[in-house]
């Protein structure tokens, strides 16, 4: 309770507050203009706060991160064009309810149930977090070993289309983190002789090229001017805000939404667009005017809008708690964290706890601030929402190569982010998911280290792997999982077969 | 004639460079590149390789996948890999790092600001106007607030 009531001390400071409040504020507006997103929002963001202490430069991280998921729903709204994928399945009923002059009203209701969702994964992110820790603790190299895998396999089978390629970026992602220096012998490692690969590929060089300028390389190819349709102004007051009715009617999907999307973020690899779909189902499941959906329903926003939001924060569980990203926030958040001097994982709670509860003070304020800044500024939003992307692409790439530089002042290391970023335009082209990839290299210390120390222990017999009924509960895990992730996609495959079968007939 | 499906040769190929890259790194390049480690360390080679093990099995698996997949084909064609365009942004942008590295950053960040807004179907005075603005207001934010030192012409 004191180290809570310090941590609200140190963040309820004015500057950190300014960079709480501004995070979530140019998070909302990069999340709100179709092509960027919540993901390259925080990304470009983690080079200008190199020079600030963590508890700050991880609120405005944190900040960015919410206010973007939500943003993506303005653009949704309003032109019909999600500005991040887990805006998805807000476009049909949000662009509905605008058509009907109620876009005002859509806006709100995607920002309060949001901002529940979003209330919600924190509590339970509060209150779970550090038990998992304390459980993590007691793990040993193989259980380790058995953990990165089994979040490998989870992650690498749940992203992108194919589960051979989620598998094959997984790995690559591992083989990319060999080079550098051998952890134990201290020998260079797929260096060929230059020196800037003795320290090994730096995480955020390689985010930037493969999340923002592989992103923008594939916007720019086809930029186009968003235009925005003449929406009917509002008929009545009760078009413009959240009515009684409305209210009463939302209760229900944002129960159901905070849940699913809290279970959806604890478990890695999932993410929030699935987490929004899921919401959405769940609404029509249990709606009271099923009828309306698709056609401007208050349940499918309520239910699309708190299930993406809250995988935001159960993602930070398995980050904080076992020192695996989620999904691709949260291993952005890893490199912000690492380039601050702090490595995520159980660790941290006795290393930084003014971190960690600073980060959790911060995170329930940032809820508040979202819910006052997307109030307020909708019109702002708005216009973020219709801002030329012709115009704005190119200048982000070169805000893109600033970050790349500004982190050891290297050219080097604008030459990776230029690197990743044609291995990140080719990876959305061939459907390889960037995810696995990501958190492959991300998970790479963790595997190496546990994996060579158990090894070391058992004088190099792999039979140690299976010595402990832990571990082998983990490797079980990573089978049933990579099996049932295989059956599940079969069925939607079929089931999409079905449908296009039963369109052609 | 059955028209090739062009997705899946691209697919095809990629997983078969990616099994060859596999084979070649553990054939050719760890040998002189991975070090065996300190005497008692048995780890240091084991590790890697079984890495590039399972790299290599996943490429075969995708290799397969992908011609299984078109030997199902319904010989449809969808689009090339590339575009003219992404073509065109693919020179601008190396030309736009070759003058960050020779000029510095304010001439690579005009040329690369109004260049790739032109590809994206910008033309008039904005784009020409934001490349004047937005490169030296970077440059100063950066140095005064941040104190990062971006590369000009006029750099030591």
């Amino acid at each position: 309770m004191d180290a809570l009531l310090l941590a609200a001390q140190n963040v309820f400071t004015p500057e950190h507050l300014i960079f709480l409040v501004g995070g979530v504020a140019a998070g909302v507006v990069l999340g709100a203009i179709p092509g960027l997103s919540a993901t390259m929002g925080i990304a470009l963001i983690i080079p200008f706060t190199l020079t600030l202490d963590p508890i700050p430069a991880l609120l405005m991280m944190m900040g960015a991160y919410k206010g973007g998921i939500y943003g993506g729903s303005v653009a949704a709204i309003l032109v019909k064009a999600p500005g991040t994928s887990a805006a998805a399945a807000t476009v049909a009923d949000g662009y509905a309810l605008a058509k009907q002059g109620k876009g005002l009203k859509a806006l709100k209701v995607s920002l309060v149930s949001s901002v529940a969702g979003d209330t919600f994964s924190d509590i339970i992110l509060i209150l779970t977090a550090a038990q998992l820790a304390r459980v993590a603790l007691e793990f040993g190299a193989v259980e380790y070993t058995a953990i990165a895998v089994v979040a490998l396999t989870i992650i690498g089978s749940a992203s992108g289309k194919s589960l051979i390629k989620g598998a094959f970026a997984a790995v690559a992602g591992l083989a990319i983190a060999l080079i550098g220096l051998d952890p134990t012998s201290g020998l260079p490692r797929l260096s060929f002789g230059v020196i800037e690969f003795y320290g090994g590929i730096h995480l955020l060089p390689m985010l930037i090229g493969l999340l923002i300028m592989s992103e923008l390389i594939i916007q720019m190819e086809k930029a186009k001017t968003v235009s925005v349709a003449h929406l009917p102004p509002a008929k009545y007051i009760g078009d413009t805000r959240i009515t009684r009715s409305d209210a009463k009617l939302m209760v229900r999907p944002i129960a159901g939404g905070s849940i699913i999307g809290t279970i959806i973020g604890i478990i890695p690899g999932l993410g929030p667009t699935l987490g929004a779909f899921l919401g959405y189902d769940n609404a029509w499941r249990f709606a009271r005017n099923p009828e309306k959906f698709g056609k401007g329903s208050v349940e499918a926003i309520a239910g699309a809008e708190s299930g993406n939001n809250a995988v935001s924060g159960a993602n930070l569980i398995p980050l904080l708690g076992l020192g695996i990203p989620g999904d691709i926030e949260a291993a952005i958040l890893i490199g912000a964290f690492l380039v601050h001097g702090l490595t995520p994982g159980p660790l941290i709670f006795q290393e930084a706890p003014q971190v960690v509860y600073g980060l959790y003070v911060g995170l329930l304020f940032a809820n508040f601030a979202l819910l006052a800044i997307g109030w307020s500024l909708i019109p702002v939003f708005v216009r973020a929402a219709t801002v030329r992307v012709g115009l704005l692409f190119p200048t982000v790439f070169v805000l893109s190569l600033v970050g790349a530089y500004s982190f050891q002042q290297s050219l080097f290391d604008v030459g990776v982010a230029l690197v990743f970023a044609a291995i990140g335009y080719l990876m959305i082209k061939l459907e390889v998911p960037k995810t696995s990839f990501l958190i492959g290299f991300i998970l790479a210390p963790l595997l190496e280290d546990n994996f060579r120390r158990a090894l070391q222990i058992s004088d190099g017999s792999y039979a140690t792997f299976f010595s402990s009924a832990l571990g082998n509960a983990l490797w079980l895990l990573a089978i049933v999982s990579v099996v049932w992730i295989a059956i599940q996609r079969r069925s939607v495959r079929r089931r999409i077969e079905q449908d296009q079968s039963g369109d052609g007939s | 004639m059955t028209r090739i499906d062009a997705r899946r040769v691209v697919d095809i190929t990629a997983a078969l460079a990616m099994l060859l890259a596999g084979v070649l790194l553990i054939v050719v390049v760890f040998p002189d590149q991975i070090p065996e480690g300190l005497e008692g360390d048995l780890s240091s080679g084991h590790y890697p390789r079984t890495i590039m093990i399972v790299w290599i099995s996943a490429a075969g698996a995708w290799l397969a996948g992908s011609l299984w997949l078109l030997k199902r084909s319904d010989g449809t064609a969808e689009g090339s890999l590339f575009s003219r365009r992404s073509v065109l942004i693919g020179v601008t942008i190396a030309v736009g790092f070759a003058l960050f590295v020779a000029v510095g950053f304010l001439v690579a960040a005009f040329v690369l600001i109004v260049s790739l807004a032109y590809i994206c179907g910008e033309r008039g005075l904005a784009p020409w106007v934001l490349a004047a603005t937005i490169p030296p207001s970077v440059y100063f934010f950066l140095d005064l607030l941040l104190d990062v030192r971006l590369p000009t012409v006029l750099s030591p």
